[in-house]
């Protein structure tokens, strides 16, 4: 299996790939863990799977599960927008990605 | 007559049918126990009192009326990773502290649609993630039988209000261990169905390829009640099953005579508490007695199981909690506890970019050697049995730090769990005082054979007499 310890640099790209906001303390004591969990995992290189195909679930052949193409109501704006911090117009409100500059 | 309270599900409809108590009593008593001892047992995040009246209430109506309905005027606690529209809905997370859910999770709606009231909404491990409850926001809940120790998780609240009486029903799911795993550290019947028998639409997802709802309750009748509503086919999970839904009721039937029960060897841990081997080979050894022929068989290791679950939950974990940015509903992702975080980073590793393959497809391909293993082993038995955790309830705090601390104790359910398999944990003996429960693992979707089986351990075994 892969590498089993993360270098720093990793880690850090590693944060923002999972958008958390990790403090120092947080920082050191995770990336041990992840550190641990990984050493912990390599005990499945002891089993041949070499050929073997994947089982993403264990739900059996699913294809194309599909319902009928029937009009029903859905989640009215109000509802669906009554957990919003903030909201406008029926639109959900979020941070800018672009600033003045962009 | 006993406390309502203490009733079973199956005594309370039969006591109700004859109007000799409404459901408003019945509901009133859970209440008051609820209210009494959660102060001391922090089972429940929310008691809804005033909803759960004004539900019993109208159960009663219904039932003056003439109307029968399977769960008419039963109450029933509720795991809070279901949502229950317009009552909050935390998964004992604060990212969600105030959430009030748009809609009601379909096993919820069938729930209702049945007659039962909802009392409240269990404590859990945050976002299911832990077999402890102590990664709850809100703090650990305590077992009943001592204080001092875990009811176990993630489903640890449902299992300890059980435990207690303070319902005599709940809800709980399960990604691996987390119906099993509490129902025996309190002494409940717990029930994990086949992967897909139940839906898991307004389940907040974990494992999305793990995750099953199941009853967790006094009895294997009222297993076999509860299962019988919420399973089925729904068009808004598309992993469900169209296979029909027996009347498990109707065909329940108790007996062992032939069965051909398996023991996997390697399921007896030799670093399991002592006691715990032995008082589940006595267990067992009681269905012999009843005509069962027992049969040794062999599994794969356990150890793999840790791994190959901790690989594949915590990438299904990372994918499934990106949604909470805290835009469309709850707090933004800084209110996230530790054990989220730890999670999260993790699974976002072995999905990203250069290890993908070698860690999550990897384990995609074990999890097919995990299946065929119990394809080929169902092969020479009907039912699998072991016992349901290596010890008895921790004591709490023994999570703490502890990185793969869910993993580890849910060793002996994560097999089954990745191949889709169901379940049932049943209290099987007590070690100083402690309940041990022993598990039967059937094929998909025999969760009658699982059933009949277990009624008959319930029905001549009295497990409280099997002590170390």
């Amino acid at each position: 299996m892969a590498q089993t310890a993360l270098s720093d640099l990793n880690f850090k790209k590693l944060v923002k790939q999972a958008n958390l906001n990790l403090n120092a303390d947080e920082e050191t004591k995770i990336k041990s863990q992840i550190d641990e969990a990984l050493t912990a995992v390599q005990v499945l290189s002891e089993l041949k799977t070499s050929g073997v195909p994947t089982l993403d679930h264990p739900a059996g052949d699913l294809k194309n599960i599909l319902r009928d193409d029937i009009v029903t109501d859905s989640l009215p704006p109000d509802l669906a927008l009554s957990g919003a911090a903030r909201s406008h117009n029926g639109y959900f409100m979020t941070k800018a990605v672009f600033d003045e500059s962009t | 007559m006993k406390a309502l309270n203490t009733l079973t599900i199956t005594e309370a409809l039969k006591l109700l049918d004859k109007k000799e108590i409404s459901s408003v009593e019945l509901t009133d008593a859970c209440l008051l126990e609820s209210e009494k001892r959660n102060p001391e047992l922090n089972a429940y995040v929310t008691l809804f009192r005033d909803d759960a009246i004004d539900a019993a209430k109208r159960a009663d109506k219904l039932r003056h009326e003439g109307i029968e309905l399977p769960l008419l005027g039963i109450p029933l606690a509720i795991k809070d990773n279901f949502l229950t529209k317009g009552l909050r809905t935390t998964a004992s997370s604060k990212v969600l502290d105030k959430y009030l859910p748009p809609y009601d999770a379909t096993v919820i709606e069938r729930l209702k649609n049945a007659g039962a009231v909802i009392l409240g909404k269990t404590n859990m491990d945050a976002w299911a993630h832990g077999s402890s409850t102590e990664t709850s926001d809100y703090g650990p809940t305590k077992n009943p039988y001592d204080t001092t120790k875990l009811p176990g998780g993630s489903s640890g609240g449902s299992a300890a209000a059980v435990a207690a009486d303070l319902t005599i029903g709940a809800i709980g799911s399960e990604t691996a261990g987390s119906i099993r795993q509490p129902s025996s550290w309190c002494g409940n019947v717990g029930l994990k169905p086949t992967y897909g028998r139940v839906s898991r639409y307004g389940v907040i997802a974990m494992g999305s390829s793990l995750d099953s709802p199941g009853p967790m309750v006094k009895t294997v009748d009222d297993a076999a009640r509860i299962l019988q509503v919420i399973a089925g086919l729904d068009l808004h999970d598309a992993t469900t099953s169209p296979n029909a839904v027996p009347n498990y009721l109707e065909k329940l039937s108790p007996s062992v005579k032939g069965l051909r029960i398996g023991l996997p060897k390697e399921y007896f841990l030799q670093d399991a508490q002592p006691g715990v081997n032995e008082l589940v080979k006595k267990a067992a050894a009681k269905l012999a007695k009843l005509g069962a022929e027992l049969i040794e068989v062999s599994l794969l290791d356990p150890k793999y199981s840790i791994a190959e679950y901790t690989i594949i939950q915590r990438s299904e974990v990372s994918s499934n909690l990106a949604r909470y940015d805290g835009v469309r509903y709850g707090h933004d992702r800084t209110f996230f506890g530790a054990e989220a975080k730890r999670r999260i980073m993790l699974g976002t590793y072995t999905l990203s970019s250069g290890y993908y393959d070698a860690y999550y497809k990897n384990a995609l391909r074990v999890r097919t050697l995990m299946k065929r293993d119990f394809d080929r082993v169902f092969g020479q038995v009907d039912l699998i049995l072991s016992p349901t955790t290596p010890s008895t309830a921790m004591s709490i705090g023994a999570t703490q730090d502890a990185a793969m601390f869910g993993e580890m104790a849910d060793l002996l359910a994560e097999a089954s769990s990745l191949s889709g398999l169901p379940a049932i944990n049943l209290p099987a003996g007590l070690i100083k005082s402690m309940p041990i429960g022993l598990q039967l693992i059937g094929n998909h979707f025999e969760e009658q054979k699982i059933i009949n089986a277990a009624s008959a351990f319930e029905q001549n075994i009295n497990w409280k007499e099997n002590k170390l």
